[in-house]
């Protein structure tokens, strides 16, 4: 082989990432390096960056109203993802052994994966409806209330839009969890379960330790997404009633696209990606180090 | 408690969380459907079950709204970033497998790290950028960066299925004068055919369920997909029966696809997932 065409072969690779780079390059390198460029001055939606304006932006990081946003986003990222990984293992760990309409059962399980948010918004919306949905309908005629409930106010909002997480989120952990499982050995556990082991005894010491790296390695992705979840809230709730729903992502759409602040929405933008992205490296050396 | 008393209680208690977690999922869908056959006037007072069969109700979306419009609007952006993504992750997966070079590391690091980029954090400056492009409102602006943000999942799960396939073909077909865009098309492809479908099922569900994107990057009527369209319907006086016919039409086609494809791709997620 003459030279030339080693060094061809070498660009190969290269050439085969190329479309996915030029995309990633104009798409998302340069876009982030803009925000971070708004980010340090007075900014909008029509000319960009303005002029430069002594971090004003970051300011708004330690106004009240940000940070009661950010309370909201952490009760319902905690709550969220604990329900989600909560849910997750014990729907896999019942769906894991034979047992007459596994795959059916799973296969519902599964269904809200593919629900886009904004129809699982749509849908619970009309589920919750304080006048007509089903909810109160069956608690009514069941003479469990007298009056309506509802699930939208002030103090239900914050939990019907976790719910709602947990409905679509969980599916994604069982489809891990259930993979996961395949890879605890058979006979460990018959033995186990001879020897007179309880079951808790036996998910503790013999299941959790097998399915431990892939359980710490999806709740951090469910982590992320759940961080950056803006659909399904905004469709129900539109942050409200009264910001008990307002998360850190709508506070971002809200301050660029209804208030025209764009410098402050790319201050707070930028506060999400450093989250995600210590969540994502964190992830990364997780699976390095297996 | 004995071992086969205990086993029955196993297998009781199996059966009863699985219930209700089923009971749970479907509550959405199914009330979707009750209200979707009845008339406006009634919704509210039946709810067990569809007592009007309203299948009218299916053909007013049409005349109602746009609802054929918006239909067309989200399989643009759906098979655009599907195709386009199943095309672009068959080449970086088949260069992440078989190839060693420099920066491979790096771009693995990026790749993975797309994957959670919050589409809410990339929607400001993706605004701006399209507006001078000239790609705003247009679908090719939206499909680009559905693409960008969605790509790492068929890229990592591609990668796996090509790191299935044994090197000894490709080295066979190399010695057999094959160029390697030849073994590719001709070996690594067909072999890796249900991972294409899979990572085409995945693209496929991310590019039907695009909300925020399209809300904010397009602004002509004809290029607002199924999501923003019926959303949009829901405000005080909101017309449920027509927001869940939407929803159920909206959805159904992506419930087909993920049942014929429902084997593969939950194979498919996890060799992803699990590696």
């Amino acid at each position: 082989m003459n030279k030339s065409k080693k060094k061809l072969q070498n660009l190969t690779p290269y050439y085969y990432l190329a479309p996915t780079i030029i995309l990633f390059v104009f798409i998302l390198l340069i876009p982030l390096f803009n925000l971070f460029k708004y980010s340090l001055g007075e900014s909008n939606i029509i000319q960009g960056f303005v002029e430069w304006n002594n971090f004003e932006n970051f300011k708004y990081l330690l106004n009240p109203k940000f940070i009661e946003s950010m309370g909201v986003t952490l009760i319902y990222v905690i709550f969220g993802v604990l329900g989600i990984v909560f849910f997750g293992t014990i729907i896999s760990l019942t769906l894991d052994k034979p047992m007459f309409g596994r795959g059916f059962f799973r296969g519902i399980a599964i269904i809200p994966w593919v629900v886009p948010q904004a129809f699982a918004a749509s849908m619970w919306s009309w589920v919750l409806n304080a006048q007509f949905g089903f909810i109160n309908q069956l608690l009514m005629s069941l003479g469990i209330i007298e009056e309506n409930l509802s699930f939208l106010s002030q103090d239900s909002a914050l939990i019907t839009v976790i719910i709602v997480r947990i409905w679509q989120g969980t599916p994604f952990m069982i489809i891990s969890l259930l993979a996961a499982l395949q890879t605890v050995p058979e006979d460990i556990q018959e033995a186990a379960s001879l020897d007179g082991v309880t079951g808790l005894q036996r998910f503790r010491y013999i299941t959790f330790p097998f399915i431990k790296p892939v359980l710490v390695s999806t709740t951090l992705i469910v982590t992320a997404w759940t961080i950056q979840i803006f659909d399904a809230v905004y469709i129900m709730t539109a942050g409200g009633p009264a910001r008990s729903t307002h998360l850190i992502s709508l506070e971002i759409y809200m301050k660029a696209f209804q208030q025209d602040d764009l410098g402050t929405a790319s201050a707070i933008a930028l506060v999400v990606l450093l989250l995600v992205t210590i969540l994502s490296l964190y992830n990364m050396k997780e699976k390095r180090r297996e | 408690m004995s071992i086969s008393s205990k086993k029955k209680f196993t297998i009781t208690l199996r059966y009863v969380i699985i219930f209700f977690w089923s009971l749970f999922t479907l509550l959405p869908l199914y009330t979707a459907f009750v209200a979707s056959l009845t008339e406006y006037s009634n919704l509210g007072k039946t709810f067990l079950y569809p007592t009007d069969w309203a299948w009218e109700n299916y053909a007013d979306i049409f005349t109602r709204v746009e609802f054929a419009s918006f239909l067309k609007a989200t399989f643009i952006y759906a098979i655009g970033s599907s195709l386009l993504n199943v095309i672009l992750a068959t080449f970086a997966a088949y260069a992440l497998s078989r190839f060693k070079f420099r920066g491979k590391g790096f771009y693995s690091s990026l790749i993975f790290i797309t994957q959670v980029l919050p589409q809410v954090v990339i929607i400001v400056p993706v605004f701006l950028l399209l507006q001078k492009i000239g790609l705003y409102d247009t679908y090719l602006g939206v499909i680009l960066v559905v693409l960008a943000t969605s790509m790492a999942l068929p890229i990592l799960l591609l990668r796996s299925f090509f790191d299935n396939i044994p090197i000894a073909l490709e080295e066979a077909a190399s010695i057999d004068g094959c160029s390697r865009i030849k073994i590719l098309g001709k070996i690594m492809i067909p072999l890796a055919l249900p991972g294409i479908a899979t990572a085409f099922a995945l693209s496929f569900f991310t590019g039907w369920g695009q909300y925020l994107y399209p809300l904010i990057l397009t602004r002509s009527a004809e290029k607002t997909p199924v999501t923003v369209g019926i959303s949009r319907l829901i405000d005080n006086q909101t017309p449920w029966e027509m927001v869940m016919v939407g929803t159920l039409l909206s959805i159904i086609p992506a419930l087909i696809i993920y049942l014929f494809v429902q084997k593969a791709l939950i194979n498919g997620m996890t060799t992803g997932s699990v590696k």
